[in-house]
């Protein structure tokens, strides 16, 4: 059993090279998922919302996923945990430390050795004090000091713990939420948006802590539109763009003007940032269902050719990365 | 121009949160406000949104004291857009709440229009934060309180929104009141930008 105590001195750290030679703690292949909707006059039409989508994240590992609101990032946790509605589809590959993790896995498994930082505050149940909900997912004794000292760490006072939802403001709440996944014995913990509206000193806490729980040997999947935090903590990033991933790259690649970046979306999203450019791009995100014949980033990018609207480009190994465009 | 004078609020028997607060925006200009968290701002915008009253002080919007009869001039944009739309309403009528609203805003605001047809929890958390920010945006609207606007939103997107907000500015002479942590962000969009702890330094 991990303590948070013991998480801050653990030594369990491997090198990044023995890790990668062992089984991925979470594996995902080829995943894809449909919506069933029905539209007026009920005719039933399907959506695709994500498309092909594969990943690995090793124990102690941080992959970031960064990318287009509306991508689907957050419905990929969902898809992870097993929490879709009802009329969503899913195909594809998922392992959970080498073993496929079916629909009862994914049961069993959430909140034990899964655990999810959701991005809708409307997660913590407006009738329980914040204090009374971490406590209530941690398994061992002195839940009320463990809860106390996440609390700390996050810098929530004690009295925080005794407030309603309500009663907490923006910040508080999202701490609140971080705090309970914190304090899981999840081996996987998939952060949705952990940091928006942070202070400064909340946020650098919140990430430090995904750092160390990492560096415990737990495997982190980060997905924040906060690409700077993402470049402090994470691994690799994994770029998402309507469904797909155009991207994994490097923390390093992000730099400059982005040369070092292979997918022109990437390279835009970094030029966008408000200490870069703050240069908007043109157009939007196709939509899902949308039918896309070549590139799904076609109409946006300045840099396509003719095919590049007839044929869908690949995924391919570039330096280190994974891309997914004919030019890079 | 909206004037915030001398205004204090605390929640029950709780300290404090500001007292004697002043504050003044003016048509066509952007002040940004940043500080802890949980020190009061959203506090703050609520109550210059007209949904809760401060316990002294008084407030005018281009000439009109608080509390205002009719149409709110001054519009908030939520932090926590899950939190203030009706989870059992399509957002069709979610939007309605904020007046005719032009459909070229809608699209630049990148609301695309199949998404009317849903429920807030059908749509993903940047899409939902967009919606929130064209209902404050209806034609009468004078002040902007953005509250954490663009927090939910991709690097792209936020551009893309604040590039639009900043063209109404200009042409609708919209005065806008940006909280946010992001000093970069508040650097490119705000004419001026303010502290919030130090605003509220005569808290005792
Ligand atoms: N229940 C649903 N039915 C139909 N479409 C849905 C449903 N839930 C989400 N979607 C759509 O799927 C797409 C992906 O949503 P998702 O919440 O995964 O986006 P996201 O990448 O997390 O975005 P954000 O960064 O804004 O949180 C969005 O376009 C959204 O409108
Ligand atoms: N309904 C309430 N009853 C009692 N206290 C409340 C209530 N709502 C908010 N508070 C408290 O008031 C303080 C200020 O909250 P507010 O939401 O204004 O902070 P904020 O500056 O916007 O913080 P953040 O940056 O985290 O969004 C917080 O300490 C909060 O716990
Ligand atoms: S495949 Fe073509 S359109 Fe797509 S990103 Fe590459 S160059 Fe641009
Ligand atoms: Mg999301
Ligand atoms: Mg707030």
């Amino acid at each position: 059993m991990m303590d948070i105590n013991q998480v801050e001195k653990s030594d369990h750290t491997l090198p990044n090279s023995l890790i990668k030679d062992k089984t991925p703690l979470f594996e995902v292949n080829h995943l894809s998922l449909t919506f069933r909707q029905y539209k007026k006059g009920l005719r039933e039409s399907s959506t695709q919302v994500i498309r092909d989508f594969s990943l690995k994240i090793h124990q102690g590992e941080i992959v970031a996923v960064v990318g287009a609101s509306g991508s689907g990032k957050s419905l990929l946790a969902d898809a992870i945990l097993g929490i879709l509605p009802e009329n969503a589809d899913v195909k594809g590959d998922l392992k959970f430390a080498g073993e496929e993790l079916t629909m009862e896995k994914q049961m069993l498994l959430r909140g034990k050795d899964i655990s999810l930082i959701p991005q809708s505050t409307n997660a913590l149940d407006p009738l329980m004090k914040a204090g009374k909900q971490v406590q209530s997912v941690i398994k061992r004794k002195n839940k009320k000091s463990i809860q106390e000292r996440i609390f700390h760490k996050v810098g929530l006072s004690k009295k925080a713990g005794e407030m309603y939802p309500f009663e907490l403001s923006g910040g508080m709440a999202r701490r609140v939420l971080v705090s309970t996944a914190m304090v899981s014995e999840a081996k996987l913990v998939i952060a949705d948006e952990p940091t928006p509206g942070l202070d400064e000193h909340a946020r650098n806490e919140t990430i430090h802590y995904i750092k160390q729980l990492a560096d415990g040997g737990k495997s982190i999947m980060f997905i924040t539109h906060d690409i700077t935090a993402a470049l402090e903590v994470a691994d690799k990033v994994a770029v998402f763009y309507a469904g797909e991933t155009v991207e994994i790259a490097n923390i390093d690649d992000f730099t400059g003007k982005g040369e070092n970046l292979r997918h022109p979306y990437t390279r835009a999203l970094w030029n966008a940032l408000p200490q870069n450019d703050f240069i908007p791009l043109k157009g939007s995100q196709p939509l899902p269902g949308e039918t896309i014949n070549g590139c799904a980033f076609e109409s946006r990018c300045p840099i396509a050719v003719e095919y590049c609207a007839q044929k869908p480009p690949q995924n391919k190994s570039v330096s280190g990365g994974i891309v997914r465009c004919f030019h890079a | 121009m909206l004037e915030v004078n001398g205004v204090s609020y605390r929640y029950q028997n709780n300290p404090w949160l500001f007292k004697q607060l002043n504050l003044v925006i003016h048509p066509g200009e952007v002040v940004g406000l940043y500080g802890k968290s949980g020190t009061g701002k959203t506090t703050l915008a609520t109550i210059l949104a007209g949904l809760k009253k401060q316990a002294q002080g008084d407030i005018k919007v281009d000439g009109n004291l608080y509390p205002i009869k009719g149409f709110q001039p001054v519009q908030l944009v939520w932090q926590l857009p899950e939190k203030v739309v009706n989870p059992k309403w399509r957002m069709e009528k979610v939007l309605a709440e904020g007046g005719d609203l032009d459909p070229e805003l809608l699209t630049a605001l990148g609301i695309n229009e199949e998404w009317l047809n849903r429920y807030p929890g059908e749509l993903s958390g940047g899409e939902l934060q967009r919606f929130c920010l064209a209902r404050a945006l209806g034609p009468e609207t004078r002040y902007l309180i953005a509250d954490e606007m663009t927090t939910m939103l991709d690097a792209i997107t936020q551009a893309q929104i604040w590039h639009t907000v900043l063209q109404l500015v200009k042409q609708r002479n919209i005065g806008i009141l940006a909280i946010s942590h992001d000093p970069h962000l508040l650097k490119r969009v705000c004419d001026r930008i303010i502290n919030f702890d130090e605003l509220v330094g005569n808290v005792y």
